[in-house]
């Protein structure tokens, strides 16, 4: 497993755990450790109870869960397969899960006005994930390249 | 690399859409959805005080030597907690003794329908009936702005928490009633309130749900025990 697919994995680790804390205090209807000893981060009350933490009746947090065990697995294939189809879906839900992520950020940001500790770091997890894909494929498009490339 | 390309792509376009969707889920973008049934049977609160427990916005004796006053918004979920689940604890250990009150604030910040909810209970609080709205509120959350609290439905709360239907109307279709709840929500801003439910008491102020223990201990202390 390369150094790019190890960050990845922990990263995807620590996110599903994450999201799967976030979903679960939801779901108990219990609020997050949290609170104003974390200063600016510690708004979660704020964000959880606002609108922008469910689509509908889906919490984001379970949609949190589903893309980074997919993040995860794809990662995990890929580490041991080296498959194209297997690191196009990483990218792919690696790029799906940034953009959705930025969109979080700007939200707590400029509608709710309040951090939470936990969507931050939730965060973090997505956007590095999203950052060793990139640079697994830039690889890739280097070896590719190479090998279709005539002998001089 | 075409497939990776064109997945780069994908990615990038679901994303997109995906915050797309996120802020069309904003409540304050326009009218609630009045998804559900507004022909339906309130469920009864879980503390029925005692009489003469509840008065004005608060519940518990009028002169008892420790306040707690609570922000909340009637569609925040945690505020369900707090309503249907420490209110009544704190009832039973502190409130029938006679040592603590808690009153209630407005912060509504949710949607459109944390106004309207706060709206009728201030209508019933012109009824000196709060406490039995406020308490039926809570016990009839469901997802936010989705119609829990749609006219239709609030009225049935007005009825099955005793108020005068006539008055009632009356008073919710007065805007300067909404003024007063709007102003609540302003105040709540200034005074840093920045979630739900945030609890007070004298100087001191936390958001969320406290441990049982902690919110005990913080009572306690309030009482000099």
């Amino acid at each position: 497993m390369s150094r790019a697919h190890r960050i990845s994995a922990l990263a995807s680790a620590v996110g599903v755990a994450i999201s799967v804390y976030l979903l679960s205090i939801r779901l108990i209807g219990v609020p997050a450790i949290c609170g104003p000893a974390l200063g600016p981060f510690g708004g979660c009350s704020k964000v959880e109870a606002s609108a922008w933490s469910s689509i509908g009746p889906i919490p984001v947090a379970a949609i949190g869960v589903v893309g980074s065990a997919l993040l995860l697995v794809a990662t995990i294939l890929h580490a041991r397969t080296r498959r194209e189809d297997v690191l196009a879906v990483w990218l792919f839900a690696a790029l799906a899960g940034a953009a959705i992520e930025i969109g979080l950020i700007a939200i707590q940001a400029f509608l709710i006005s309040a951090w939470c500790v936990w969507c931050l770091l939730y965060g973090s997890t997505v956007l590095v994930g999203a950052a060793t894909v990139i640079s697994v494929v830039r690889s890739y498009a280097r070896e590719t390249r190479d090998l279709t490339r005539p002998p001089r | 690399m075409e497939l990776i390309r064109r997945a780069a792509l994908s990615g990038i376009v679901v994303g997109v859409v995906g915050v797309i969707v996120l802020f069309l889920a904003n409540p304050f973008s326009g009218t609630p959805t009045p998804s559900m049934d507004e022909n339906f049977t309130p469920v009864a609160p879980v503390l029925i005080p005692a009489e003469g427990l509840a008065s004005g916005h608060g519940l518990g004796a009028e002169d008892a030597p420790v306040v707690l006053t609570v922000w909340t918004d009637y569609q925040c979920p945690i505020c369900g907690t707090w309503g249907n689940g420490v209110e009544p604890t704190l009832y039973e250990r502190y409130i029938t003794d006679g040592e603590l009150r808690i009153e209630h604030r407005h912060y509504s910040f949710l949607g459109e329908e944390s106004f309207t909810a706060a709206v009728g209970a201030e209508c019933a609080a012109d009824q000196g009936k709060f406490w039995a709205f406020h308490s039926y509120l809570y016990s009839n959350q469901n997802s936010e702005n989705q119609g829990a609290f749609s006219a239709g439905r609030l009225r049935k709360i007005a009825e099955a928490s005793g108020q005068d239907l006539a008055a009632w109307d009356t008073c919710i279709a007065d805007p300067a009633v909404r003024a007063e709840v709007e102003a609540d929500a302003e105040e709540a801003k200034s005074l840093g309130i920045t979630g739900t439910p945030t609890l007070i008491i004298g100087g001191w102020m936390d958001s969320g749900i406290p441990a049982p223990e902690d919110l005990y201990a913080r009572i306690d202390e309030a009482l000099g025990n």
